[in-house]
């Protein structure tokens, strides 16, 4: 073990060690403090010189070197005067084999080291385990898969938080298939790339070996074998655009009284026949913005029909909602792709889906037999609008403040995690923060995070792609991670079934 | 090209004298009107008999109706269904295949791990018929997985898909089978001739023509609710609805909620009264809980007799939904099952007045249960196995000298 430095300065908050010459520690390194009794794990926020000379015979010295006077003043290299100063956040203690935030500091002089995987044994393996990634130390990946508790990461909901091109989708996408390798948990993912499932030869959740049993696709063109979305209006409620589509007073009113009044044809209703007690002005504007939405349009003899393939006034699809709420409940991961409609009309299906699970869920709950059932989730992607502005009127937002007690969980995944009001926030429990050079965005993460990590900001903002910190009300200390390329993952699965053994 | 496409027959499911009569005439007209229209062929997309081997003497009536269309050079192309496919015992569909009656579809051989199913040129028309056969549970999903889609490709000319399995798009509320995606069906055919939806659905090329008949439970409550039965006749790509619907009906839906038994049993008379049920289908559904006197307190076997009586081809009853207030939650303090049933039993019984001493005790029911654990025997057929069970339960209960009188 090549120890790294020795400790020379600090407190409770945080810890300075004099480095050792080529050592080279970089931000966001573990480092092993190894005491007598206790082993600290640290990490390394922030880099400093240590001189103990005049600043002005350095000046003299950087002078006589770039001007090439003579004699030139230079320090030889075993300078004992010239060091690193290497800054350590304490984030973790071992004492007697249990481990806890730092209660107290080593010992001055202790011997610094750098982490290995052996260090980390404390980490157990959870029983339904979502992989996310490699544990990492600085720049240095470990070879330490780092799992969290599925259960308890769903139901306290999960932000997956990065600008674009940080790698967020590979990392659902890593999570996902984890998760179908045990079946335990309903994902419901609206997949507005199309990207996830894995169309024609690209990689994806479709190259599982348990998607027979645990992955369901529903597209307007899917391939043999998969669901064709088809969605009946007669199965969306007034409930399911609102807090979806900006919606005035006047026109939620309006929407009310054709649901009172013709149930589930309202939409139809609405779309041709006017009611004498609501504003023409409404109505037009209101017909105009469920047109869009559905792509209804008026035939010659004036009645209403979709466009769109997926959307019918008829009853096919009639059970679309309440087969994928089935679904779920079972342990299935169900992809929506979105790529084909627009975002809106993904999400008032995706809301739709999760009235009718939230529906049942609450219903387990009255009946006394939610512990008996799996837990649900769903993916949120990049709709800021919906977990912000709107957040007070959709179901998102109402999983999001009382999901936890119905077993279903929110995993958003934005890069716009300032717009998400604090109420919010507060209440995910798993942050997973990756790179993002927008400074307000990674303040307003720090701000709202498990731990404290008011000394992440600049490691925040040089993550480089697939490198998170996991900051969680379930984790001692935020664990900075590397998670691999789905396309590899996902290729040595395949490898692997294909081993013959004899 | 000119043919017809039935399906959902379930020959031999109703067991009412006045509805089998029914049954077998509309399969009889069926087979008629398709004489007399010429068809080519004949497509029916299973469960063609409601059971695999059904009663001796519907097999004999649908041999005559069938060989009609045979003696005119036609053929009847049949795919299992749900009903008639055995896993491990022949079918009457075999049966009546090994007789030159019907030509079976959806055999097929496995190649390479895929599913390639006999393809089948009817002379006559030239098309192309094939399809998949239906398994019990709907297992034949797992077939449609691993379907040789390029080898279907390669035929030319009209193309028909048979099937028996329900598309899970077309599922409406209420409606639990396991179904596949149309995606699962095989691209380029010109016709998809479905079965096991007991709807009539067009959808795109695909059609369900819904059952022929039906003579039980919910596809009657619906037939009588207005929903048209028959079957397809499609010419030169055109389809029409052959309209067979047998009969007119009567649905009334009863809910007895914060109603006494006394109420419900004047509501009943009021309906019998006040309704022409002269030559239709009744179908009464009576549902909710009463909040006074028992579901038994209401006589239906007084409103039967009355609506046959006056000239009903047949009453449904469902009270499946009917609840009464007076059964309040007994709790056993016994442990094995039989002292459970006994026990509760002797609670429910507790209080009441019968005339009789020996309906307070527990001999007569448990000599009764007995007696209807009696087993079919073999080569028994229903109907001998109903009339032997209620002889001997009319025997057990004592009542045959009251029922003659």
């Amino acid at each position: 073990m090549t120890i790294v430095g020795s400790i020379v300065e600090g407190n409770s908050k945080y810890l300075i060690m004099r480095e050792r010459k080529g050592a080279d520690l970089e931000l966001g390194e573990l480092v092993v403090i190894d005491d007598e009794k206790r082993k600290y794990i640290c990490m390394v926020y922030n880099i400093e010189y240590g001189v103990l000379l005049e600043q002005g015979r350095l000046y003299t010295s950087a002078g006589t070197i770039i001007e090439k006077t003579n004699p030139k003043l230079e320090f030889p290299n075993d300078d004992l005067r010239i060091f690193r100063k290497i800054y350590l956040k304490p984030l973790i203690e071992i004492h007697n084999g249990k481990y806890r935030s730092p209660i107290s500091i080593p010992k001055l002089f202790s011997n610094v080291r750098r982490v290995e995987k052996e260090d980390l044994s404390f980490i157990k393996e959870p029983d339904t385990k979502v992989f996310l990634g490699k544990i990492r130390s600085g720049g240095r990946i470990l070879d330490f898969d780092y799992y969290m508790n599925g259960e308890e990461m769903i139901s306290h909901h999960t932000i997956i938080a990065a600008q674009t091109g940080r790698g967020k989708s590979n990392l659902v996408k890593v999570m996902l298939w984890e998760i179908m390798n045990h079946g335990k948990f309903g994902i419901l993912l609206l997949d507005i790339h199309n990207e996830y499932f894995g169309i024609g030869n690209n990689k994806g959740l479709k190259d599982h070996p348990n998607a027979d049993r645990y992955l369901l696709y529903y597209s307007k063109t899917p391939p043999p074998g998969h669901k064709k979305l088809k969605v009946s209006l007669t199965t969306i409620d007034p409930e399911d655009l609102f807090g979806i589509i900006e919606l005035t007073e006047a026109q939620r009113e309006a929407i009310s009284v054709y649901r009172r009044q013709y149930k589930e044809e309202w939409i139809k209703e609405l779309m041709c026949k006017d009611l004498s007690n609501i504003a023409q002005s409404t109505l037009r504007s209101l017909r105009r913005k469920i047109g869009n939405l559905f792509r209804i349009r008026i035939s010659d003899s004036g009645e209403p029909y979709c466009e769109d393939e997926i959307f019918n006034f008829e009853k096919i699809g009639e059970k679309t909602i309440f087969d994928i709420a089935n679904a779920l409940e079972n342990g299935k991961i169900v992809i929506i792709d979105g790529s084909s409609i627009p975002d809106e009309t993904g999400l008032v299906i995706m809301s739709a889906i999760m009235r009718e699970v939230f529906r049942r869920y609450e219903n387990y709950k009255d009946q006394g037999i939610l512990k008996d059932k799996l837990q649900i989730g769903v993916v949120l992607e990049e709709a800021p609008r919906i977990l912000g502005e709107l957040y007070d009127k959709n179901i998102f937002g109402r999983i999001a403040r009382e999901g936890r007690k119905f077993k279903i969980g929110l995993i958003a995944v934005t890069q716009m995690a300032s717009v998400i009001p604090d109420e919010i926030l507060a209440n995910i429990g798993t942050k997973i923060i990756m790179g993002n050079e927008m400074k307000k965005e990674r303040l307003k993460l720090i701000e709202n995070s498990p731990q404290d990590l008011s000394d992440y900001d600049y490691i925040i903002a040089g993550l480089e792609k697939g490198e998170s910190i996991v900051s969680s009300i379930f984790t001692k200390f935020p664990v900075p991670i590397y998670t691999p390329l789905f396309d590899d993952i996902a290729k040595s699965e395949k490898e692997k079934s294909e081993i013959v053994v004899f | 090209m000119k043919f017809a496409h039935m399906a959902d027959i379930h020959l031999g499911a109703t067991s009412d004298p006045k509805l089998k009569e029914l049954e077998m005439n509309t399969f009889r007209k069926a087979f008629e009107i398709c004489i007399e229209e010429d068809v080519d062929f004949i497509l029916i997309s299973g469960d063609l008999f409601h059971v695999n081997i059904p009663d001796l003497s519907i097999v004999k009536e649908v041999v005559k109706i069938m060989k009609k269309v045979i003696e005119n050079k036609r053929k009847i192309y049949v795919v299992y269904g749900s009903h008639d496919y055995s896993p491990n015992a022949v079918s009457i569909i075999d049966i009546l295949e090994e007789a030159g009656i019907i030509v079976r579809i959806g055999r097929g051989k496995i190649e390479k791990g895929l599913f390639r199913p006999e393809v089948i040129v009817d002379e006559r028309s030239n098309a192309i018929i094939t399809g998949i056969s239906a398994r019990k549970l709907s297992l034949e999903r797992e077939v449609f997985k691993i379907l040789d889609r390029e080898y279907l490709s390669s035929f030319k000319g009209y193309k028909i898909f048979m099937f028996h399995t329900a598309i899970d798009e077309l599922k409406r509320k209420g409606e639990y089978y396991e179904g596949i995606s149309s995606t699962d069906l095989p691209s380029g055919f010109d016709y998809y001739a479905g079965g096991h939806i007991h709807r009539r659905i067009e959808y795109g090329r695909i059609f369900y023509p819904g059952p022929l008949f039906t003579g039980w439970g919910v596809d009657l409550e619906n037939t009588v609710r207005g929903e048209r039965r028959g079957f397809y006749i499609i010419e030169n790509g055109r389809s029409k609805f052959i309209d067979l619907t047998p009969f007119e009906g009567i649905y009334r839906d009863i809910d007895v909620a914060g109603k006494s038994a006394f109420e419900v049993n004047n509501l009943l008379k009021e309906f019998i009264e006040k309704t022409d049920v002269r030559n239709k289908v009744v179908v009464l559904k009576v549902h909710g809980e009463l909040i006074r006197g028992k579901t038994s307190d209401i006589d239906f076997s007084y409103i039967k007799n009355e609506i046959m009586k006056r000239g009903a081809i047949y009453l449904h009853l469902n009270r499946s939904q009917l609840r009464s207030k007076e059964y309040d939650i007994i709790v056993s303090s016994e442990s094995d099952s039989q002292k459970i049933e006994e026990e509760i039993f002797m609670e429910v019984i507790k209080g009441k007045k019968f005339t009789e001493e020996r309906l307070l005790s527990l001999e007569l029911p448990k000599a009764l249960f007995n007696q209807l654990k009696v087993q079919k025997k073999e080569g028994e057929v229903s109907l001998d196995y109903e009339r032997r069970m209620k002889e001997a339960a009319i025997e057990v209960l004592g009542i045959k000298k009251l029922l003659e009188g």
